[in-house]
């Protein structure tokens, strides 16, 4: 029995550590379909789904938020920040996961509307628009980063101060504790 | 005519002092090219020298401290060793002229700036003083040689005893012993110079074949790269065809892409270059391309960037056409490039063939520099040593004469020994007893030998035979022959009858105390006492008591007082003396022969050898000064006399 729960217990932290990229994207790909919808041009879905980048970029921010929020108060994210090492290595690798999932639905984007494979195509860009390009993506990297980094800060702090009680409790009541929140844990994986 | 004279005259000067100066020239290349100390590393050195300054100098000591002249000096040293190689002066004069340049090279040397010069010259100098010391001794020997050699007369009598035609004598057996030895003696030095001359010269030869197999071997390589650099640019040439089809086939695929980009759409296709001078200068915002860059399509923005990707959604044939002869076109790049890599690697094939056969080259040349150059000392090496072996022929044909010639002595002196030995052993043993004590007498150990021991005869120099053969010739002569008169007595026998030892003192010396006057007085009466012995061995009392007589008359009463006297012995010896009972046997001469007549027997006293004896002198001291000098010494000398034995007074003599 303690062995399946182990099981169980990883495969939702694992999922756990999945939704803020899963969600981010997700928010973000219907954004961009909003423009889609406006102009009923499938391939702007390659630039956002808006001409201005503005826009892209703003919708990309919200996505951003609204995933992390989803993140935290749906999937307990909380729950996983349970130790030192745990606040070290979950924020680096859930933005990593983040990263991933944008890059493969570009990917897989860019094959399913234009029929090719993005490696098989060079692009160059003029001065201008390079540098637009540029800084539209360093402004969505760092946003991205700092959205990532403070909802993982408030996470480090909520799961500190939710911890807190249990140090200055007794001996004897640290186990029931233990036992209690290691409940909350399966009860709310369950519950996705 | 004059004019014609005066022509040959002067052609005539011209050739005979170009002969003696090439002669003079020859003499000096006889040193071994450019073994002549060289004259410019003292000039080198004298400019360094003035480059010290005065300060340093003066740090050494004055005895050692070189003086501004040395160099100058030197220069004439050098010059006085060069003339006296050339005038073959002795090896005495040369050494001397050597120690001379480096005592002055050894000052120089002490300056640390003028060391690696002053060592090199001081090789030098010693280097060429040891050929001309050993040409010096070679001329010397070879004059002895010669000197034994131009002796006609008696080289003339030498061959003829070397044939047969004359046989040797003690004379020539004496001459040919002395002759021979000299010139073995100087033909071992010739030989020996004569050898290092040929040795010398066979290694000039070996290195001159050593060089002509390296220019062999080396010619060998660069024929063979020759052959390998032909093939490598027959397949440079190929790799050029390959290259150059392989830029049509490239050129072509290029066309056919852009027709495959023409049938998507009506837009030209562009190069890398032209696209980004398009995108720096136009509106153009977006290159791509779907051949690894080799042609670029344009667009504006990012309508008609969208209308491009839905061209290439709708035209995927085409997308594929264009990919695949993008890959044969990349193929014709890649092949193009390994070509060129090839031909690249090729050239730098070349270049270091190239290089090689420059170094090849280079190491003929300096082969053939060098043979060249020993061309003309192995011409100069080899007329040396050509000469030599001329030389040592002739002295070896004059070697074997001597040879022959002191063989057949040798041979002749035996049989002329043997001839007389053969009438000694006729001889009756009285007449040989006589032969043998008188050549104990006169003859030498070696000749002696010759007479005792027979095989040795045939190992014992002729002239030494024939030495002992005359004496023996003359000694025969007189027992074979006789005049009317004439007596011969023999010892026939010799027995001793008794030995006694006798012991002699060869008078006293005295010293007294702190009393030279004493001391004198008393040496004078012994020195008088001596002179008045009528003999100069006489019997020790007959000395004694006029020695005592002497004594009494100069100090009577007169006592020694607190003096000591040293009484010393002098001369004290030893010597038996033996009596021998000797036997004679007269012969007298009878009809020109001799006849045995008496036999007589005589006495005779015969004296040893002298032993010195060393007698420890004694102290007189009178301590209650009751005794008188003349009496304290009577007793003393009496003591010393009858203590030691001593029988006479005067030295030991033998008879």
């Amino acid at each position: 029995m303690s062995n399946k729960l182990k099981i169980i217990n990883m495969f939702s932290t694992v999922i756990k550590l999945f939704s803020p990229g899963v969600m981010i994207l997700t928010l973000f790909f219907m954004f961009s379909y909003i423009g889609v919808f406006i102009e009923e041009d499938n391939l702007l879905l390659l630039i956002g789904g808006f001409k201005n980048p503005l826009i892209v970029i703003s919708f990309y921010l919200l996505a951003n938020f609204t995933g992390w929020i989803i993140s935290i108060y749906i999937f307990k994210l909380k729950s996983i920040f349970n130790s030192t090492a745990s606040e070290l290595i979950f924020p680096i690798i859930s933005y990593f996961i983040i990263v991933l999932f944008q890059l493969g639905y570009y990917i897989f984007l860019f094959k399913y509307l234009t029929g090719i494979q993005i490696y098989q195509l060079d692009v160059l860009f003029s001065k201008e628009l390079s540098l637009n390009i540029r800084n539209s993506l360093i402004m969505m990297i760092f946003s991205s980063i700092l959205i990532s980094a403070l909802f993982n800060i408030y996470l480090i702090f909520a799961s500190r101060g939710s911890r807190k009680p249990k140090v200055q409790s007794s001996p004897g009541m640290e186990n029931n504790e233990i036992n209690t929140t290691t409940a909350s844990t399966f009860e709310n994986s369950i519950s996705i | 005519m004059r004019i014609i004279r005066i022509i040959l005259v002067t052609i005539v000067t011209t050739l005979v002092i170009f002969l003696i100066v090439s002669n003079n020239a020859y003499a000096i290349e006889e040193y071994d090219l450019g073994k002549v100390p060289d004259k410019t590393l003292l000039e080198e050195i004298g400019t360094l020298f003035r480059t010290i300054p005065e300060s340093e100098i003066n740090k050494i000591e004055l005895s050692q401290r070189p003086d501004p002249v040395i160099i100058n000096e030197t220069r004439q040293f050098l010059n006085d060793l060069e003339k006296e190689c050339i005038q073959k002066a002795n090896q005495y004069q040369l050494r001397n002229t050597e120690t001379k340049i480096k005592t002055k090279l050894n000052l120089l040397k002490q300056f640390n700036i003028l060391e690696p010069l002053v060592t090199k010259l001081d090789t030098q100098v010693s280097e060429f003083t040891t050929l001309c010391v050993s040409e010096s001794e070679f001329n010397r020997e070879k004059l002895r040689i010669d000197s034994i050699l131009s002796n006609d007369l008696q080289f003339k009598k030498y061959n003829a005893v070397a044939d047969g035609s004359l046989t040797c004598n003690i004379e020539i057996s004496q001459s040919i012993t002395s002759d021979y030895k000299l010139f073995n003696t100087s033909y071992a030095v010739l030989k020996t110079y004569n050898d290092s001359i040929i040795s010398r010269y066979n290694q000039l030869v070996v290195d001159d074949i050593a060089l002509s197999e390296n220019t062999s071997k080396l010619s060998k390589r660069n024929n063979d790269i020759g052959q390998i650099t032909s093939k490598v640019i027959e397949d440079q040439k190929l790799l050029d065809l390959k290259i150059r089809t392989a830029v049509a086939e490239k050129n072509k695929y290029y066309e056919e892409l852009g027709i495959n980009y023409a049938a998507l759409t009506k837009q030209s296709v562009l190069s890398l270059e032209e696209t980004k001078k398009e995108l720096d200068s136009s509106e153009i915002a977006i290159g791509l391309s779907l051949d690894d860059g080799e042609t670029w399509m344009l667009t504006k923005d990012s309508d008609e960037l969208f209308r491009y990707f839905s061209l290439l959604k709708n035209n995927k044939d085409k997308v594929d056409e264009i990919k695949q002869t993008t890959t044969l076109y990349d193929q014709r790049s890649e092949d193009i490039k390994s070509s060129l890599a090839q031909k690249v690697a090729l050239n730098l094939v070349l270049e270091v063939y190239a290089l090689e056969v420059d170094r090849n080259n280079y190491e003929i040349t300096i082969n053939n520099e060098k043979r060249q150059n020993f061309a003309t000392i192995s011409e100069t090496h080899r007329l040396l040593a050509e000469e030599r072996k001329e030389l040592n022929r002739y002295y070896l044909n004059n070697s074997s004469t001597l040879n022959s010639t002191l063989s057949n002595c040798a041979v002749d002196s035996e049989t002329e020994f043997n001839k007389y030995k053969i009438q000694y052993d006729a001889l009756n043993s009285d007449f040989k007893k006589y032969i043998d004590d008188t050549f104990k007498v006169n003859l030498s150990q070696k000749e002696l030998t010759v007479m005792t021991d027979v095989k040795s005869v045939s190992n014992t120099e002729p002239q030494l035979v024939f030495t002992v053969a005359s004496k023996l010739s003359a000694i025969i002569t007189q027992m074979t022959s006789c005049t009317k008169d004439q007596n011969l007595d023999i010892l026939i026998s010799s027995e001793p009858v008794s030995t006694v030892t006798i012991s002699g003192v060869g008078g006293f010396g005295f010293e007294v105390d702190g009393n030279d006057s004493l001391s004198k007085s008393l040496n004078d009466i012994q020195s008088l006492s001596a002179s008045e012995m009528p003999f100069n061995r006489i019997d020790i009392n007959y000395y004694f008591s006029k020695l005592n007589e002497n004594i009494l008359e100069s100090f009577q009463e007169e006592t020694l007082g607190i003096q000591t006297i040293l009484l010393s012995p002098i001369n004290t010896w030893t010597q038996d003396v033996t009596t021998k009972k000797d036997s004679y046997v007269t012969y007298n001469c009878v009809d020109n022969n001799w006849v045995r007549s008496t036999e007589r027997t005589i006495i005779k006293v015969e004296d040893g050898i002298c032993r010195n004896v060393d007698v420890q002198a004694i102290s007189i001291f009178d301590a209650e000064n009751k005794t008188a000098i003349p009496e304290l010494l009577k007793s003393n000398i009496n003591n010393l006399i009858s203590e030691r034995q001593f029988k006479l007074f005067g030295t030991c003599q033998t008879n």
